[in-house]
């Protein structure tokens, strides 16, 4: 069975959260309790697996980003909130368990004997609770932050992994709204500013379904880049385009209604060799440098005096390396210069029986 | 005695870090024994005022400067095990002389005495040390998120204050890094990074002390915006072009020995009304969106080593010009893509006799 990447980055985050619940939990008994004692370690491990387990499912699948925007703190209180209460509910009923098979009684027998009552009441309950709650709210705010931030950004601030520049080699592509000027006027400033959020809203899933990392927003432009390998296959970066062109025929009916007009969008492609490094101190960023970006914004203004079937644009240099896909063929449609000996041709896709 | 920009910056935060002090020493005085004994919450609000300020000399004297460009995982080291041997010395410390008072009996008695013992046996003072560093660890890291994503982003996001997009007054401030093109020909793309870095690194103190925010960096330029207000105070906006350029001036020999370059910017200064919002789910950002964006980034299109800042005059007209600087008129322009002309002035620095 294939997986899609949304289905691949769905089980990847459920992973992350059921090792780090497992681990959280561990960790309490290795430290209030001796090590002689095998069943606070199991309590500890079955309360971690099973928490993990439930928390991931509503995490992936009920509390998707996908799916809605709400506002930080109401999501957040609100997670914290419910997993905490489950929480208080599986903590002693794990306990009962278990700890009912250890001593070979019943589990209602447990329950009321006075051992367990004490735990209840008077020892750790309370203390696991708060330790409980906290690395709940730690959990669920890191996982927030993060998405905020973007894929991998946190990650790296923490492991530093772009703190001496490198070069490497990426794709590029350039996602531009067309004939923003003209809406703006038409609209007015605020409501341009709504337009282009949920433009930008309704195609991040397409560039997460081609594998692509939103660089950066320019106005009304968004720069995704790829790995070389991420974006070969299959021709990832290029069906992004497909992607963003269904999904916003699928909604253009909500933009007519909302705004008058139906998004229109133009893109371009080009890959190379390019610096990745984190700048700055405060306000750390990580940028891309070099010259492929400038190419690729000079590939970009060629949109301006075309007509295209499809309004993509592909630098030589990608179409030389990537298999298109079959439907498709391409054609030459213009250059741009690279220096006084050297220019690049620039191409464009059609359908094959057009 | 007046106190220099960053040393008010920089109490500031230590008036923030001091609050949360106090505020978490209660916390453990109330988890650990409920509102019984009050001497024992003066101890908590002790210890937690003196590793508050612990803290507070660590981050602003001791790991500043050079050591801020070092990993961030390596800054968490260190500050892990220099917070774990503060924060044991002062509880245990404190916790003595805590019984030394309440006793009447000298240090080394407390120390020996049966109850201490058992108090350092029965983990009490490794709960307190964790809980202590657990929390030092997490409002560290929290700042250095805060740091690393920009002035009051964190906030924003978490109060969601960017969330329904605003109108607001702002002063911009576009800089652009010169030459960018000569150092790539020379010394390749790695090394123009390098050298972007260094120039932002020497830029940042300035803009924080001048309460700038950094906007974005949009290959060599950065875009600084104020509130309106806080721009024009004490024309914040225009001293924060010029005193990087003191600054990045006083760094001169070590730009021309890593680069050989001596690095030239210029600026643009305008203001106007924006729309200010939050962008995108996988990757937000607050996102300034407006007319006044777009003609600051053609007035930057202007500027050239002969004409250092040009600001716009309707931030001039705001303006009280410093004694040290003057205006000289730039004439009225016609910028790409606006219907609008615009007046523009140049500004100087005054030769002083």
């Amino acid at each position: 069975m294939e997986l899609t990447a949304t289905q691949k980055r769905k089980l990847r985050e459920a992973a992350q959260i059921i090792a780090s619940g497992v681990g959280i939990a561990l960790l309490y008994p290795a430290f209030s309790d001796d090590w002689k004692n095998t069943t606070p370690f199991l309590n500890a491990f079955f309360i971690g697996l099973i928490g993990g387990v439930v928390i991931a499912i509503i995490e992936v699948e009920v509390f998707d980003p996908q799916k809605k925007r709400r506002s930080f703190l109401v999501m957040f209180s609100v997670k914290t909130i419910l997993y905490f209460l489950f929480f208080a509910i599986l903590v002693p009923s794990v306990m009962v368990l278990n700890e009912s098979l250890y001593y070979n009684r019943g589990v209602f027998e447990h329950f009321q004997s006075e051992q367990f009552q004490n735990f209840l009441f008077q020892e750790d309950y309370s203390i696991i609770l708060i330790y409980a709650f906290i690395f709940i709210a730690i959990i669920i705010f890191t996982r927030q932050i993060s998405r905020k931030l973007g894929q991998g950004i946190l990650l790296n601030y923490v492991f530093g992994r772009y703190h001496h520049p490198q070069e490497v080699e990426r794709i590029f592509m350039y996602l531009d709204l067309r004939s923003s000027t003209t809406i703006a006027e038409q609209i007015g400033e605020f409501r341009f500013h709504n337009f282009i959020r949920d433009f930008f809203y309704d195609i991040t899933n397409c560039i997460v379904m081609g594998k692509g990392k939103i660089y950066r927003y320019v106005g009304d432009q968004v720069v995704v880049s790829w790995k070389m390998t991420d974006g070969l296959e299959n021709a990832n970066c290029l069906q992004t385009y497909f992607y963003v062109k269904n999904q916003l025929k699928h909604l253009r009916e909500k933009y007519v209604l909302e705004y008058g007009f139906a998004p229109k969008f133009s893109t371009s492609f080009h890959c190379g060799e390019i610096v990745i490094g984190e700048i700055g101190t405060v306000k750390s960023e990580i940028v891309y440098h070099g010259e492929v970006l400038h190419q690729l914004a000079a590939i970009e203004k060629l949109h301006g005096k075309l007509d295209l079937d499809e309004n993509i644009l592909i630098s030589e240099m990608l179409i030389k390396k990537i298999v298109l896909p079959q439907l498709y063929k391409v054609i030459l449609v213009g250059e741009i210069t690279l220096s006084t000996q050297h220019i690049l041709d620039v191409y464009s896709l059609r359908e094959i029986n057009h | 005695m007046e106190l220099t920009l960053e040393q008010s910056r920089k109490l500031r935060a230590t008036g923030v870090l001091l609050l949360m002090g106090i505020l978490l020493g209660t916390l453990y005085f109330v988890m650990a024994h409920g509102f019984y004994d009050l001497s024992q919450w003066v101890m908590a609000i002790i210890i937690g005022i003196l590793i508050a300020l612990t803290v507070a000399w660590f981050e602003f004297i001791i790991f500043v400067g050079q050591i801020r460009k070092l990993h961030f995982y390596k800054l968490l080291i260190i500050r892990i095990l220099s917070y774990l041997f503060t924060t044991f010395c002062i509880i245990s410390l404190i916790t003595i002389f805590y019984r030394m008072f309440k006793y009447d009996i000298s240090f080394w008695e407390v120390l020996h005495s049966e109850e201490f013992q058992q108090y350092i046996q029965t983990q009490d003072l490794t709960i307190a040390t964790i809980y202590a560093l657990a929390l030092i660890i997490t409002v560290n890291f929290t700042i250095q998120m805060d740091r690393k994503m920009g002035n009051g982003m964190l906030w924003g996001f978490i109060t969601g204050k960017y969330y329904q997009p605003r109108n607001i007054d702002i002063a911009i401030m576009f800089i652009k890094i010169q030459q960018g093109k000569n150092i790539i020909e020379s010394f390749g793309r790695l090394h123009y990074h390098r050298y972007i870095n260094d120039l932002i690194f020497e830029m940042t103190d300035v803009i924080l002390n001048r309460k700038g925010i950094i906007y974005e960096y949009v290959d060599e330029d950065i875009v600084i915006v104020w509130n309106l207000a806080t721009g024009i105070e004490d024309a914040n906006c225009l001293r924060t072009y010029f005193e990087i350029k003191d600054q990045i001036t006083a760094k001169k020999l070590f730009f021309y020995e890593k680069y050989q370059i001596i690095p030239e910017f210029t600026a643009a200064l305008h203001c106007g009304s924006v729309i200010r919002g939050e962008i995108g789910q996988l990757k937000s950002a607050i996102k300034y969106h407006g007319d006044a964006m777009n003609t600051s980034s053609r007035i930057l299109e202007l500027t050239a080593s002969s004409h250092d800042i040009l600001a716009s005059a309707e931030i001039v007209e705001q303006l009280e010009l410093p004694i040290i600087y003057q205006t000289q008129s730039y004439g009225t322009v016609d910028l790409k893509g606006k219907a609008r002309k615009v007046n523009l002035f140049a500004i100087y620095e005054k030769e002083l006799n």
